[in-house]
């Protein structure tokens, strides 16, 4: 057991706190961020260093590492190049403001509309075409290879993919009423 | 069902009404769908003169945006969505729009002309339909395809396949006319059976022996005749069948050779095979299987119908009277009986996926000791298919018998109707005969057709796909004097632009020359477009921009054979086709003779471990053949590089699988192989390219720095970073 811990404890992370941050947003409302941190290198062939400090690091990106088990938890703050600053073990341990920061522009990075009702699910040439209610409004899809199409996620949470690439979410197929459920339930 | 009408396409082209006139039609057009809370809007975006215009229906004005404003564009995707930005000239970045996935290619395409523009240069023209839905109707495309299948004429699309059943008319006519024979015979035989039942069974006076015999040997006779014409019958189209589905493979197998590697990749390889061998056998099926069954099972039908209304009308309404709901029960369980099906199918393959998962990565599971979780996963996956299918079996169990019980309801008319006659005298057992095999064979049909629309949109569609290979354009046409000549191997790329997809530019404005005998190292981080470079020397691709010249003359003007013939190519990853290795070395030069192989491994440093292989040359490789290490793979792409002599050589991360001390011995023929021809060598390990006459480094698609090494060295740039970072690693080795 000690020796896994020697393991683990090699690699360090950078974990962004309400202590060590600053999150605002810029003038066209992107999030971006002040931290107390080790001095970020651009270069990656230069030496890292081990200077620790405050620094603007200017827009920032976010990242969910388990975008469908926690959308909250451990999600990764990168550069435009997708180069990791740090990550945020949980968004509460930020502060209000910079919790509702990080939430917002995860929700515009992550477009999943969540399907309240199914109107109606045709098969038509190997294809299968799905008008739904969602919190977005009502839409229409298209599903290629419908079975794995819809993918489960855990035994009730759906991910479904379309044709285009857009997604839309389950989040309990059980919790959907009757006549919804019997028209996606041949396809689980 | 209704067509799919795709309501937002409508709204786009009536929003685009708020644009000034010339900007209406600009080419620089994407549209998007989504505002900034992601909340659904119909949106459209275009650039004119410039000047970029955005206009959306939550909003009443159209926002425009000069180009003299701004520093760049681009797309950011995001997860289901993506959105455009752009930065200001105090380096500001803003979002211009966003919009849900199907909006990606038009607003990337988009981005990208506008970068061009910026730059000064003319955009190239956009020719497909970026929008992935036809246009007509605004169903979406199916992936890799670019036809509608809702708009599709399906009639015209059977104007099309007949054509390729034409040249067996003659067989295709016999067997129809078979059928017709059959058919005629098989309504004969319920009527002889009267006879025999009437005249001979149930005779009041004692029959003659003689035409009770005539009446067997008929019933014999009819029997026989049935049995040969349809062994002749079917002889005859499973031969025409397996022409009609051969030549059409091969049309489809050479069409789809025919493409370019952009065309052919824009499929998966599974997605090719099958429709080179399954949508090739339906669309076959349809022409010697559904069409004919077809013309059958109507013939049978409309025999019957009519024998039976002449015979005895009121009757005939009778048993007619439970097929429509016969049919209606046909068609409205059809759909829920299939998915029952296709989920204890899709539950099996589940279950064979798991099993493959485990076999294939058996150690992992025994070196983890997972044995049990394995055990407990593929449980669960068997109870899950024993669940299904039982159900599946109770389920069929309780439906076939009413389906029975309704088809057996005509007979029980016939009986009870027939019956009452019989008593009256107003008819005989044997015309009750007669009826009750015509309606047991008026019930064939009828389950036939029923299953018809399923079988008939089946084999259209894949018609419909094969087809739609069959008609792709190819686009990278030789010329019609094309030049075939021996080239000396100058290599000239001037401004050159080239992206694999309508987003982005893999590399951008690319310059340099390579002089015959020279030799080129590229080097930069992987993605960088180090191996697009060299697929556009071999022509792969061809440039979106700017000039790729050979010898002075544009590469688009060698024929493809003649250009690629004179190219010998390493590759990072070494494709041995299933054969001997001889085959496998000889496959660059198939004329070669044996010693001149030999003298190619020897040269490539293979010949040395092929003759430890106790079958030499002759050892078979590929699937279940033998299995090389990546480092003897590798040592058999060089042999082929070899022998083929190629007046252009390309070493992509050639030496990248070789231990030291092979890479060593390989350097050393590498550098013979290189002496007088013209090599382009990408490679991470530096030290690969200390021959190299000039480098260049690329970065982010762009030459960051060119010369050679000693140049670069003294520079102290990204190379030398390189150097110095590599000299680091190497250190730790010590």
């Amino acid at each position: 057991m000690d020796n896994n811990r020697a393991f683990t404890d090699l690699v360090e992370i950078t974990y962004f706190n309400s202590e060590n941050t600053k999150f605002y947003l810029t003038p066209a409302g992107f999030p971006a961020l002040e931290a107390y941190m080790k001095k970020v290198v651009t270069n990656d062939l230069k030496e890292e260093s081990e200077e620790v400090l405050w620094q603007d690091l200017g827009r920032v990106y976010f990242h969910r590492a388990f975008p469908f088990d926690m959308p909250t938890k451990f999600i990764s703050v990168v550069d435009k190049e997708g180069k990791e600053y740090g990550i945020i073990k949980d968004v509460e341990d930020l502060s209000d403001e910079a919790k509702e920061i990080v939430l917002a522009s995860l929700d515009r990075k992550y477009f999943a509309p969540e399907i309240t009702k199914i109107n109606s699910v045709k098969d038509r040439f190997g294809y299968s075409y799905w008008s739904v209610e969602t919190d977005h409004g009502k839409m229409d899809f298209t599903l290629q290879d419908t079975f794995r199409a819809i993918a489960r996620i855990s035994d009730n949470r759906v991910v479904i993919t379309d044709i285009k690439g857009n997604r839309f979410n389950i989040t309990d197929v059980e919790a959907l009423d009757h006549s919804s459920y019997r028209k996606i339930e041949l396809y689980l | 069902m209704k067509p799919i009408v795709n309501t937002s396409w409508l709204k786009r082209n009536e929003l685009k009404l708020r644009f000034p006139e010339d900007a209406r039609e600009s080419d620089v057009y994407f549209a998007y769908s989504l505002n900034k809370n992601n909340e659904l809007i119909v949106g459209v975006c275009c650039y004119n003169d410039g000047v970029l215009y955005r206009t959306d229906t939550e909003s009443e004005e159209v926002y425009t945006l000069s180009l003299g404003d701004i520093k760049s564009v681009r797309c950011v995707t995001y997860v289901g969505c993506i959105a455009f930005e752009y930065t200001d000239m105090n380096d500001v970045e803003w979002e211009l729009c966003r919009a849900g996935m199907e909006c990606r290619l038009m607003m990337q395409n988009a981005a990208k002309q506008i970068e061009v523009i910026k730059e000064g240069r003319t955009p190239p023209k956009t020719v497909e339909n970026l929008e992935l839905c036809c246009p007509k109707c605004g169903a979406p495309y199916r992936s890799g395809s670019n036809i509608c299948l809702e708009c599709s004429d399906k009639k015209g699309m059977i104007k099309r396949i007949l054509p390729y059943a034409a040249p067996y008319w003659k067989p295709l006519l016999f067997s129809i006319l078979l059928y017709f024979a059959t058919t005629g015979v098989a309504l004969i035989t319920p009527r002889i059976n009267k006879i025999l039942i009437d005249d001979y069974i149930k005779a009041e006076a004692t029959p003659l022996l003689g035409g009770f015999i005539a009446v067997i040997l008929a019933l014999v006779g009819v029997s026989l005749f049935n049995v040969i014409s349809g062994v002749i019958r079917n002889i005859l189209i499973v031969k025409v069948g397996n022409n009609i589905s051969s030549e059409l493979k091969d049309a489809l197998f050479k069409k789809v050779q025919q493409l370019s590697v952009a065309g052919i990749s824009r499929r998966s390889a599974g997605e090719l095979i099958t429709r080179i061998t399954s949508d090739t056998v339906s669309m076959m099926e349809l022409l010697t299987d559904t069409m004919p069954t077809l013309i059958q099972q109507s013939l049978v039908f409309i025999g019957v119908g009519v024998m039976m209304f002449s015979m005895n009308w009121q009757l005939t309404l009778l048993i007619i009277f439970p097929m429509p709901f016969i049919m209606f029960f046909f068609f409205s369980t059809r759909r829920y009986i299939n998915r029952r099906y296709h989920r204890q199918w899709q539950s099996e393959s589940e279950a064979n996926t798991v099993l493959h998962d485990i076999f294939q990565g058996i150690r992992v599971v025994k070196v983890f000791g997972m044995e049990e979780y394995e055990a407990k996963r593929f449980d669960k996956q068997i109870k899950k298919i024993s669940e299904i299918s039982a159900s599946n079996e109770v389920f069929w169990q309780l439906i076939m018998p009413p389906i029975n019980l309704l088809m057996s309801i005509g007979e029980f008319f016939i009986l009870a109707y027939a019956g009452s006659k019989i008593i009256d005298g107003t008819m005989t057992l044997g015309d009750m005969q007669v009826f009750l095999s015509y309606a047991a064979m008026l019930y064939g049909p009828l389950r036939w057709i029923s299953f018809l629309p399923r079988r008939l949109t089946r084999q259209l569609t894949s018609a419909q796909k094969v087809f739609e290979i069959m008609d792709e354009k190819i686009d990278m046409v030789d010329l019609d004097d094309s030049i075939e000549r021996e080239i000396d191997g100058d290599i000239t790329l001037k401004n050159a632009y080239f992206g694999y997809d309508k987003g982005e530019y893999v590399l951008k404005d690319i310059s340099l020359e390579v002089k015959q005998g020279e030799m080129l190292g590229i080097v930069g981080r992987s993605g960088v477009g180090k191996s697009t470079l060299i697929n556009l020397v071999m022509r792969l691709y061809d440039l979106d921009e700017g000039n790729l010249l050979i010898d002075d003359i544009d590469i688009r003007d060698y024929s493809q054979h003649c250009l690629r013939s004179q190219i010998g190519v390493v590759l990072q990853e070494t494709f041995l086709f299933k054969g001997t290795l001889y085959k496998n070395i000889a496959y660059a030069n198939p004329n070669a003779t044996p010693d001149e192989v030999i003298k190619a491994a020897k040269l490539a440093n293979a010949h040395q471990f092929i003759m430890k292989l106790p079958d030499g040359y002759n050892t078979m490789v590929g699937e279940r053949g033998q299995t090389l290490s990546g480092g003897e793979r590798q040592r058999i792409a060089i042999a082929r590089a070899v022998l083929r002599n190629p007046k252009i050589l390309i070493l992509d991360e050639a030496t990248a699988s070789l231990d030291t001390e092979t890479e060593k011995l390989i350097q050393d023929s590498v550098a013979a192989l290189t002496k007088d021809r013209t090599t382009l060598a990408i490679a991470h390990r530096l030290s690969t390219l200390r021959n190299c006459t000039k480098l260049i480094v690329l970065e982010k698609g762009k030459i960051e720095e060119m010369g050679s090494h000693d140049e670069l060295m003294r520079k102290q740039g990204r190379y030398f970073d390189l150097v110095m970072a590599q000299r680091q690693i190497s250190k730790f080795k010590k």
